[in-house]
């Protein structure tokens, strides 16, 4: 079972209803400004997709919410806190796969407990309790036959259940995922988005950027639609989301299905 | 002084060979296999040296030029075979192709042989100790470098900016790859009679860099520069190293050449 | 009781770079071996010359000085050739080294040092330089090369999950907050000291192999970290102890002979990897 949050929460938890704020967030890569003053506020225990055209920002507004590009200009609260080293354990973020090391000798099961990282002190080794832990999770993701094995001798869709579950284990309030179903088989994207639903239902939230632009209606609550930095519409994926917006964010009209 | 003026001309041929291959090891990015090949050769000039119990030119660069061979091909073996990544590979060939060249080396030593004297030089440096004909196998090197690089300039500027693109007009990547191979082989081999087997990469890649900061877009003026910046380093370096007997040239010729380096950075804007 | 004094010793350096070596592997950090080693040796010509004799804590720090100025060097350079890090690292540790090279050819006798000794150290004298420490003489490369594996051992222990992490994801790292500059500095620290230490023993060159070669034979053959790191240290001492002894049975250089060896080992770790490799296909 996922195991439900038994942290000490006090009252302010309660009266935050927004999960991420940025107010006049900009950003740059060098010389190149990728967010211009971006003011949002994303509504807790929702699945929220952030979509938009390759360059639109995505990834960096994803990366500037962790704190791993830096900050220009502006704030980022993150239940309601602007530091992060004080809510980062709330937190987790699936990247994208490319930073990887392949080669490196892990097992599943290894990859899966560095999600304990925050929970267990370096000096105290991981006890059976935690073997189990992991083992549940791979469950969840219905990996756990390939519990031994190495990482690399997955598929690409498989190790994706594989990092979820490393995200699960970090037992996390607000799961940021990076394109979690690129290149992804179709069995693999059905148990992600239902254990995404799963953890809505746990009172979680997500914030999801994906591209495939026929499910967004099907996976998302509300929708973050991004051009080049700035904000194009965000609400609830019903009210926004319509061959209007489509087509200013993505330059073409949909063939509704 | 006829001597003084072999050694002149024959170091300027070894500088402006190390100055051509040079600007394409910088651009390629391969400075650090250029320096794990410099490294590698100690092993071959040594076994060359105690096959043929003489210090004779060409059979040490024979075996020098083996060793390197022999370096490349099993890095690129280590590559194709092993989960090893590139660096710890260039690690491992470095320091092992050292170490059998010390090891030969200190054997050597031990033998009573007034050749063997000769060898430390190869180690650092001895630009005094070229002969006359060194100095022809210099021109012949250099001028094959030359020729070849004029033919092939622009395959290797394909070939090392869109490997892709080079490979749709049928220049074959793999073939460029050998060529600046063979020329690398070949200047450190002659260049090791000038700075070294321990700081030949620093000539094949510290003058490059100071061309490529005065010539940035023009290819063949880079060509120009490095050649002369290396020329000119390696004569004042020699120079330098006259005031100072005890020491080899090698040192002398990359520190001069590091300072002009630091100089010319300085005046350049960040980018 | 000579041998055994250069074998511990030399063990001692030997097991600490394998450790190190196995996280320097993983982050990509092989090569950086090759340039500290050629960054410091200013450092240490300094040190020695300072002294009047070898003090390997002085040289330590000198050496240091150098190590932090050799990465600014780069650091600068880089700034000034765009996404050219190889070039800045080769100028920067070349330069460095041929400035050591200088001061020790020039001074020679006052830092009793001498090319050779540069390049592959003096094992066979550790038993020769002795201190007294209450009653005991024990040699004076001990202390310090002790202090280096204790340092380092608490090292691994330490950082050996937080380095696991960063080697295998440095994205995730990041983001459950592990600063990787932070750490990234601490390791090339230690390298440095224990380059210091390994110096007089291994000279430039041939330290680099004391610190990849076990990791790089460990991981042919195994897919286990935990098992890497032991076998890296099973190798390490292996083949200093059998490279001493081809030393003293064929003469020649004891640190070449022991990279010789760690070759040779390396070679068979690779046939039988291969061997298990067309099995399993």
């Amino acid at each position: 079972m996922l195991s439900f949050d038994v942290r000490d929460k006090d009252d302010k938890n309660d009266k935050v209803n927004y999960v991420v704020e940025t107010n006049n967030l900009c950003v740059s890569y060098g010389k190149n400004q990728i967010l211009k003053d971006f003011s949002c506020r994303f509504p807790v225990n929702q699945i929220i997709g952030i979509v938009g055209a390759n360059g639109s920002g995505k990834s960096t507004l994803v990366k500037a919410l962790m704190r791993i590009v830096p900050i220009e200009k502006g704030k980022i609260l993150i239940f309601g806190e602007e530091n992060i080293r004080k809510i980062r354990q709330r937190i987790a973020y699936l990247p994208q796969r490319n930073n990887v090391d392949w080669d490196f000798p892990a097992s599943v099961l290894d990859v899966v407990l560095m999600g304990f990282y925050k929970q267990v002190p370096w000096y105290k080794p991981f006890r059976k309790k935690h073997k189990a832990l992991a083992l549940s999770y791979l469950e969840k993701v219905q990996m756990v036959d390939f519990a031994n094995k190495h990482i690399s001798e997955l598929s690409g869709g498989q190790q994706q259940r594989v990092f979820l579950a490393r995200a699960f284990a970090q037992e996390p309030d607000l799961l940021i995922l990076d394109e979690p179903l690129v290149g992804v088989d179709a069995y693999t994207e059905k148990i992600i988005v239902e254990l995404l639903q799963e953890l809505k239902k746990q009172g979680k939230s997500i914030l999801m950027i994906h591209h495939h632009v026929e499910t967004f209606k099907d996976y998302f609550d509300y929708l973050l639609m991004l051009k080049d930095g700035k904000k194009v519409a965000f609400g609830k994926t019903e009210d926004i989301f319509n061959d209007e917006t489509l087509y200013q964010v993505f330059g073409f009209r949909q063939i509704t299905l | 002084m006829i001597n003084f003026w072999y050694v002149l001309i024959g170091a300027s041929l070894i500088a402006a060979t190390a100055g051509i291959v040079g600007v394409w090891l910088v651009l390629r990015r391969e400075a650090l296999r250029g320096d794990v090949v410099s490294h590698s050769v100690l092993a071959g000039i040594c076994t060359a040296f105690l096959a043929y119990r003489e210090k004779n030119g060409w059979i040490l660069l024979l075996g020098a030029s083996v060793s390197a061979w022999l370096s490349l091909w099993t890095m690129d073996f280590l590559q194709a075979h092993t989960k090893l990544k590139k660096d710890t590979i260039m690690a491992l060939i470095l320091s092992f192709f050292f170490a059998v060249g010390l090891w030969i080396l200190v054997k050597i030593q031990s033998l009573n042989n007034s050749a063997k004297s000769g060898l430390d030089s190869f180690l650092f440096g001895k630009t005094a100790s070229l002969l006359p004909q060194d100095i022809f196998v210099a021109l012949i090197v250099f001028f094959l470098v030359a020729i070849i690089n004029l033919f092939v300039k622009k395959w290797l500027f394909w070939a090392t900016f869109d490997e892709e693109y080079s490979e749709s007009i049928g220049y074959s990547v793999k073939f460029v790859r050998n060529i600046v191979t063979f020329m690398s082989i070949v200047s450190i081999v002659m260049g090791l009679q000038a700075v070294g087997v321990v700081l030949m990469s620093a000539l094949l890649i510290t003058p490059a860099t100071i061309a490529l900061v005065l010539s940035p877009k023009n290819l063949s003026n880079t060509f120009l520069w490095s050649i002369c910046v290396n020329v000119f380093v390696v004569l004042i370096g020699t120079l330098i190293s006259y005031f100072f007997p005890k020491s080899p040239t090698g040192p002398w010729i990359v520190i001069f050449c590091s300072l002009l380096a630091f100089g010319v950075f300085a005046m350049k804007k960040n980018r | 009781m000579q041998d055994f004094w250069i074998i511990l010793i030399v063990s001692l350096l030997g097991i600490s770079a394998s450790l190190l070596g196995c996280f320097l592997m993983f982050r990509k950090m092989a090569m950086l071996t090759d340039a500290i080693s050629h960054s410091i040796l200013p450092g240490i010509v300094i040190a020695y010359l300072l002294l009047g004799r070898k003090d390997n804590v002085t040289a330590l720090l000198i050496a240091s000085i150098f190590g932090i100025l050799s990465s600014l060097l780069v650091v600068w350079i880089e700034k000034k050739l765009k996404n050219r890090n190889d070039a800045a690292t080769g100028i920067s540790f070349t330069f460095l080294f041929a400035v050591g090279i200088i001061l020790v050819t020039l001074f020679a006798e006052q830092a009793d040092l001498d090319t050779e000794c540069v390049l592959f150290g003096e094992m066979l004298y550790i038993p020769f330089e002795t201190i007294w420490v209450s009653t005991n003489e024990i040699p004076r490369t001990l202390p310090f090369a002790l202090l280096t594996f204790i340092l380092v051992v608490l090292f691994v222990l330490f950082a050996y999950r937080t380095m696991t992490i960063i080697s295998f994801d440095e994205i995730f790292a990041i983001s459950v907050g592990i600063s990787v500059t932070t750490w990234n500095y601490i390791l090339l620290s230690l390298v440095s000291v224990l380059t210091v230490a390994s110096f007089e023993v291994l000279g430039s060159v041939l330290v680099i192999a004391l610190f990849i070669f076990p990791p790089a034979t460990a991981f042919l053959l195994t897919k286990r970290l935990e098992v890497m790191f032991v076998l890296s240290l099973i190798f390490s001492v292996l083949t200093i102890f059998l490279g001493y002894y081809l030393s003293v049975w064929q003469g020649g250089s004891s640190a070449a002979s022991i990279v010789i060896v760690q070759g040779i080992i390396f070679t068979l770790a690779l046939i039988y990897n291969k061997k298990v490799a067309s099995v399993n296909s």
